[in-house]
């Protein structure tokens, strides 16, 4: 087949735009090009999700240096719940390789559906104030924060609640191709009492960490396909460097609503594809 | 157990193997999509098999440098997992060392499959 570089070009604006939704929520590329990729561009899902997994690696390569040097990330913690994560991980990837597309469909419109309520329901920051808390197993972590000049320092909590979730969000990162973070984030933060930048940076590490594990079982079942992984990689680098510039300009409101609409609109397109119905626009 | 002077030497390492990592695979990368813009190549439809790598790139063939490319991304936080590893046991930190190797084999294992593609 013949390349088809307006094809490859349109992969690649659309999976910038991805990134930089995802990198102004949060939530990484990967939540957004899987759906923007089958929905308007009839990829095959499976070959979606392998490029995705390429692309999360990508960016959690690119992005997570920052945090490591800001010591935002808490590498102790990170490797406790990797283990967690990178098996759940590879279990969730050999399901999704051989999933029907439907039953992929229904799960990922949840995930979304998930997210777009996790931002429209106005969660308090988290209240667990860990950083007096013992460490009896040598997590604790400190970080100065940029915006305060002070130094934070915080122990994770309900580590036993944590290993579960984490791999929960392994094992849908690796049947979706998205990143876990749209789960580990909050989980981290609300649940375990880690701040919010911390959380953020540690997830980061993570959810490239996790990847290897999905791109390497889509790679051996012959799902990655270079015609879509070359314009994910490239679209998800460009993407992501201006999704965080993009995000001070915007008023938090609107940004907010903007996003749950997005993702309540993908959510229905997903879950209606799944029952075999397409919304107007879509292939 | 010290949190702060132990891990002071790992956080750099991981980050310039992240920062390695990247360059690698973007510098295969610039260079497969060049080749197939001046060979008016077409990307291929599937990844080589490994063994098939080595020539692609003799032939000079796009596919073999993207292939590279794909795998570099991925090896790069497999990479950086090492270097935790080493870390962690430099400091003496037996526990979370045991935690690493664990991720590492569960990623071994991961690639492992892909060996028979």
């Amino acid at each position: 087949m013949a390349l088809d570089v307006s094809l490859s070009i349109e992969l690649l604006i659309a999976a910038a735009g991805a990134a930089v939704l995802g990198s102004m929520l949060g939530l990484g590329g990967g939540v957004f090009l899987v759906p923007i990729f089958t929905l308007f561009f009839d990829v095959d899902q499976k070959l979606a999700i392998g490029a995705s997994a390429i692309a999360v690696a990508t960016n959690s390569v690119v992005g997570s240096t920052v945090h490591l040097e800001s010591r935002f990330t808490n590498l102790r913690f990170a490797m406790m719940l990797q283990v967690a994560t990178a098996g759940g991980a590879l279990i969730g990837a050999i399901v999704g390789v051989w999933a029907p597309e439907r039953a992929i469909n229904v799960i990922f419109g949840l995930v979304l559906l998930y997210a777009g309520v996790s931002m429209a329901i106005k969660r308090a920051a988290s209240q667990v104030d860990s950083s007096s808390a013992p460490d009896p197993h040598g997590i604790a972590a400190t970080f100065v924060d940029p915006a305060t000049k002070r130094s934070v320092r915080y122990v994770p909590q309900r580590l036993r609640l944590g290993l579960s979730v984490s791999g929960l969000a392994g094992g849908l990162s690796g049947m979706l191709g998205v990143g876990g973070g749209v789960i580990q984030v909050p989980l981290m933060n609300v649940l375990m009492g880690v701040p919010i930048k911390a959380a953020a940076g540690t997830s980061s590490f993570m959810v490239g960490v996790t990847a290897v594990a999905t791109a390497a079982v889509y790679y051996s079942s012959g799902k990655i396909d270079p015609r879509i992984v070359v314009p994910a990689m490239v679209g998800i680098f460009v993407g992501s460097q201006f999704g965080s510039r993009l995000t001070r300009r915007v008023p938090a409101q609107r940004l907010t609503l903007l996003f749950v609409l997005i993702l309540a609109y993908l959510a229905l397109s997903l879950l209606l594809r799944s029952a075999g119905y397409s919304l107007p626009g879509q292939r | 157990m010290v949190e702060s002077a132990e891990l002071d030497t790992i956080y750099p390492g991981v980050a310039a193997v992240l920062r390695t990592g990247f360059r690698i695979a973007a510098g295969f990368l610039l260079l497969g999509i060049a080749i197939a813009l001046i060979r008016q190549e077409p990307l291929a439809e599937r990844t080589d098999a490994f063994v098939d790598i080595p020539g692609a790139l003799l032939d000079l063939r796009a596919s073999g440098f993207i292939d590279l490319a794909i795998i570099a991304i991925v090896l790069t936080p497999l990479a950086a997992v090492v270097t935790i590893l080493r870390g962690f046991i430099a400091a003496g930190d037996r526990r979370f060392a045991r935690f690493t190797a664990g991720v590492l084999a569960i990623l071994i294992a991961s690639i492992f499959l892909s060996l028979f593609q």
